[in-house]
């Protein structure tokens, strides 16, 4: 009876969402450009933006010399209980402190090092990030009573958010204590993942490691 | 126009025997059915209508009379505004408020059709009862036929122009909405025979070739932002004002952003000083705050050429049923008074600065943000949140 | 090397295949004997082992401090007020009461770096320096308590006034050995056991409540004493510098016997410093800082303090620090916060493209609101 249930929700014949109505009428309305050389270039005659209004501009989203899509993001993933200031400090603290060992050790560099060594906290983190993306995702599909693990491809935007929440639960399992700061543990963490070190990209190769394994149930992907 | 030919030319014409007088009598009384209802309905009609407009104009008299207006004067505005007096109403919709029209205008229109000589209608689709919306399917399809074969024919040839061969340039425009196409075809019909139509025009835009039949789909689009004339959603931008002892340009604008009110005045040649309820930038203490304020300045390449200065208050605070309440404290405070202020300070910019409206309208910056709180519901702890779900 | 005056040294960097000289000028305090001329705009290098003898580690706001760590020197820029300060400082003489000054300003506009740069420019110029890192330590971060059995009434507090002592004795290492050939007034008896003879150098009494944490409190107050005395004589010039000086005159989290909060003036090292602040003395410069920490609430993000003196120290407090010279310290104008972006630049602190542009020049400067604070900490990240 369940498995009916299930199959009936998965082919989404019973509505289950309460009112999803958007204060932005879907037809009169598009997302803005956030990007400042974007704005500069003049609209092609026909774009349908000529004819339409344009949404607000989100808070988080001012288009300030810093602004950087994987750091908005990873804000936002690691926001607890609503209160995005926090994250925010927390993440952007994360980023000092990667600069300061960065800038220490680029003091301490020979000449030839000082060339190797990579101070700008956005590229360390964004590669940190990027080399933490799952290439499959492991999902449950419930056939005949059991629930297999069944390796599904993966998109982009997907991998960067299933890397960065990654991260942040192992950096919330090991700040639980208090002793060490969550700021302290995320620099700890992007760094190394930037070298391709450290817990989460452990973790993301047994993810790799799970799915090879799961090969077999890889035709459940109906 | 009703012309009921009666068969005696046909009886004459037909070859049966007389005994088939019986058979052709009740072959004319069964096609005359569609057509004795058709009738009996429009003579029904018409009576009905003659009463109701005989009812109207007594009805025009007595008010002229009960208003002491002479009836000559009382053309329709005096009617509703009488109406309006007589009867007022606290309904909030003004369609359900009582008026007096001419019964042409409100009542039900009457379908005319033509029938031929045997008391059958023309045009064989009376029958399926939307006989004008599956005349516009019907034309539709053959359109697309044409537009097919158009391509076909003349795709690669020089005799025809290139633009003909593409697909119908529809952009700024949607199709018009079910009452609309009802009010045009004066015919009422479902709606998913509107989503039909509307399947069968998106099919024929799409097709290479459907150029020729631009005019054609025209008549169904309109132009999007069809209500205001203006593509900023919100307030318009204020006029450009010059103050008369320091002789600075300035523009000043009234916004607001979920429950806070900003009155926002920007001033030319300034050294982009901001004074918001008498505060200044560096008393925004988040880092979002600051970023939201500054965000038109980044936009529009004016940093520090500007001063800002404006004054918020609540919404609540103002409405008549405030007095009852508690009144709030402060007004929204790390983003949402911020970006009332932001919106303001966009306004102005773009009176002061006209070369940055189009990329401070691209960014989402002239817009008036219509996000408000939403309502919290009984039974649930908040807008959206539920209590813990027990299984049992 | 022995250098007078400025110091002028080049950096040139590659952009692209242009070469720019940047010329910059900083002070070297290599020089401790002089009273130099301190000028405005220029950016101050101190020394790593004067900072280190100094404490600046712990008294400097702990950005400044991070900052120092990381980039191995502390330099900062000499504003307006540094230079009102080193002025005043010039007049102090001996016949002249006690010169009071207050610092104040909204948060974030270098209070607290300009105490810590006054402190450097007495050590430059041998004056004895009575720094205390933050009034709100002896009133609200008070571990243990002691009734003093001197006046009654009073609570002692053993270890901040032990950290006082070190802190003196640490921070004076350059006159230890004036401050060993003055002697003590009269005979000090601590307890019943313990005992300092008149005429003993008054470093014997730092060391004694050094080693004695029950006795330090009172340590405190007679070496105060001894301070002022000396001063009288002209055998020295005190600096006073107390940061958040208005928390002497507010709240306490310190608790009676009877569960009640104590008021400040029932807190021995209290008493002692505000009558460091008493203009009956000469020879001395009194540097406080009014500061919000006090009254505002901390939890409270949006709120924005009160920061003039009158609402700070209180109706009390005010007349008791009644006559001050007030000391304003503002926001950075445009030319200074370049300055600084200049010497972010040199020294590769700022590490994006995008803040090294010009575009990101000018945003820096705006989204900090021209707040030295805020400009730290955007170009932390950046």
């Amino acid at each position: 009876m369940s498995t009916k249930l299930a199959r009936f929700a998965q082919k989404r014949w019973i509505s289950s969402t309460t009112s999803t109505s958007n204060m932005y009428d879907p037809r009169l309305f598009r997302e803005p450009i956030s990007d400042v050389q974007e704005l500069r270039k003049p609209l092609d005659a026909d774009d349908e933006r000529n004819f339409l209004f344009v949404k607000a501009m989100k808070s988080d989203a001012t288009p300030v010399f810093y602004r950087d899509h994987v750091i908005d993001k990873l804000i936002r993933v690691c926001t607890k209980d609503g209160e995005k200031e926090t994250s925010r400090k927390n993440v952007l603290s994360a980023l000092e402190i990667i600069k300061r060992r960065q800038y220490k050790a680029w003091a301490k560099a020979t000449d030839e090092e000082k060339q190797s060594i990579e101070l700008d906290p956005f590229v360390i983190a964004r590669k940190g990030i990027r080399n933490c993306h799952p290439l499959m995702k492991l999902q449950g599909v419930t056939r005949g009573g059991t629930t297999y693990q069944v390796p599904f491809p993966i998109e982009e935007p997907e991998a960067e958010f299933r890397a960065m929440k990654m991260m942040r639960d192992i950096c919330r399992l090991r700040s639980k204590h208090g002793e060490t700061h969550f700021k302290d543990i995320l620099a700890t963490e992007l760094l190394a993942a930037s070298q391709n070190e450290g817990s989460t990209i452990q973790a993301k190769q047994e993810l790799h490691k799970t799915c090879e394994a799961n090969r077999a149930y890889a035709h459940y992907r109906a | 126009m009703l012309r009921i030919a009666l068969t005696r030319s046909s009886r004459a014409m037909s070859s049966t025997s007389p005994p088939a007088v019986s058979e052709s009598d009740t072959s004319v009384r069964k096609i005359g059915k569609a057509l004795e209802t058709y009738l009996k309905n429009s003579q029904q009609h018409v009576a009905m209508m003659e009463k109701h407009r005989a009812d109207f104009e007594t009805g025009r008299r007595h008010l002229a009379k009960m208003m002491s207006l002479d009836i000559h004067e009382l053309d329709q505005a005096a009617i509703d505004r009488a109406i309006q007096y007589l009867f007022p109403s606290g309904l909030t919709d003004p369609k359900a408020r009582p008026v007096m029209r001419p019964p042409d205008e409100i009542l039900p229109k009457f379908q005319r059709f033509t029938f031929d000589e045997e008391g059958k209608p023309e045009g064989t689709r009376f029958f399926t009862l939307n006989p004008k919306i599956y005349g516009l399917l019907s034309e539709i399809g053959v359109k697309t036929q044409s537009v097919m074969k158009f391509y076909d024919e003349h795709v690669g040839s020089r005799s025809v122009n290139r633009s003909d061969l593409e697909t119908a340039n529809l952009s700024g425009s949607q199709w018009i909405t079910a009452d609309k196409m009802k009010k045009k075809l004066s015919e009422k019909f479902s709606n998913e025979l509107y989503g039909q139509v509307i399947i069968a025009f998106e099919h024929l835009a799409s097709l290479p070739g459907s150029a020729i039949e631009q005019k054609f789909l025209s008549e169904f689009r309109e132009p999007m932002t069809a209500s205001t004339d203006s593509k900023l959603f919100g307030l318009a931008i204020p006029n450009v004002q010059t103050c008369a002892e320091t002789n600075r340009r300035y523009a000043e604008v009234t916004t607001h952003c979920k429950d806070t009110r900003a009155v926002v005045k920007v001033t030319d040649a300034g050294k982009g000083k901001f004074s918001i309820d008498g505060l200044q930038l560096h008393d925004f203490r988040h880092l979002q705050s600051r970023e939201i304020l500054l965000a038109p300045f980044i936009i529009s390449q004016t940093l520090g050429k500007f001063d800002v200065t404006a004054t918020t208050d609540c919404i609540s605070n103002s409405l008549p049923e405030a007095p009852n309440r508690e009144p709030l404290k402060r007004t929204g405070g790390m983003s949402a008074l911020p970006r009332a202020v932001r919106h303001g300070t966009a306004l102005c910019i773009a009176a002061l600065h006209p070369e940055s409206i189009e990329p401070l309208r691209l960014s989402g910056l002239l817009t008036l943000d219509p996000r408000k709180n939403e309502r919290s519901k009984v039974n649930q702890p908040g807008a959206r949140a539920k209590w813990i779900w027990k299984r049992r | 090397m022995k250098s007078s005056g400025r110091v002028i040294w080049s950096v040139s960097q590659t952009v692209g295949c242009r070469r720019i000289g940047i010329v910059g000028s900083r002070h070297l305090s290599t020089e401790p004997n002089i009273q130099k001329n301190v000028e405005v705009g220029t950016l101050q290098e101190i020394q790593m082992s004067v900072a280190k003898q100094l404490n600046m580690k712990n008294h400097l706001p702990s950005p400044m401090s991070k900052q120092m760590e990381t980039l191995g020197e502390l330099v900062t820029l000499i504003r307006d007020p540094m230079v009102e300060i080193a002025s005043c400082m010039r007049v102090i003489d001996k016949k002249l009461p006690t010169l009071r000054l207050v610092l104040w300003g909204p948060f974030g506009t270098g209070k607290t770096v300009t105490l810590n740069q006054a402190v450097h420019h007495a050590y430059n110029n041998n004056w004895a320096i009575v720094h205390l890192r933050s009034a709100m330590e002896l009133t609200r971060r008070v571990k243990e308590i002691e009734m003093s059995s001197f006046v009654s009434g009073r609570i002692n507090d053993p270890s901040n006034a032990v950290s006082i002592l070190q802190n003196f004795k640490q921070q004076n290492q350059h006159i230890w050995k004036l401050l060993g050939d003055l002697l003590t007034e009269k005979d000090y008896e601590w307890s019943k056991s313990e005992r300092t003879m008149q005429g003993k150098p008054i470093t014997e009494i730092i060391e004694m409540g050094i080693t004695a944490p029950y006795l330090a409190s009172d340590c405190v107050g007679a070496l105060f004493r001894e301070l002022r005395r000396h001063a009288k004589d002209d055998k020295l010039k005190v600096l006073v510098a107390v940061d958040d000086a208005n928390s002497l005159w507010g709240k306490t989290l310190v608790k009676r016997a009877d569960r009640t909060y104590a008021s400040p003036s029932d807190l021995t090292l209290v008493v002692h410093f505000r009558r460091l602040f008493a203009n009956d003395w000469t020879n001395g410069c009194v540097l406080m800082v009014a500061d919000k920490k006090e009254v505002s609430d901390a939890r409270n993000e949006l709120r924005v303090s009160r920061y003039t003196p009158l609402e700070l120290f209180g109706e009390e407090g005010f007349e008791y620090v009644e006559p001050f010279v007030p000391i304003e310290t503002t926001n950075y104008s445009e030319s200074e916060t370049d300055k600084i972006y200049k010497y972010y630049v040199n020294k590769n602190w700022l590490a994006s493209k995008a803040a090294r542009s010009e575009e990101g020049r000018k945003q820096l400067m705006h989204l900090s609101a021209f707040n030295p604070y805020y400009y730290e900490r955007l170009c932390a990240f950046n």
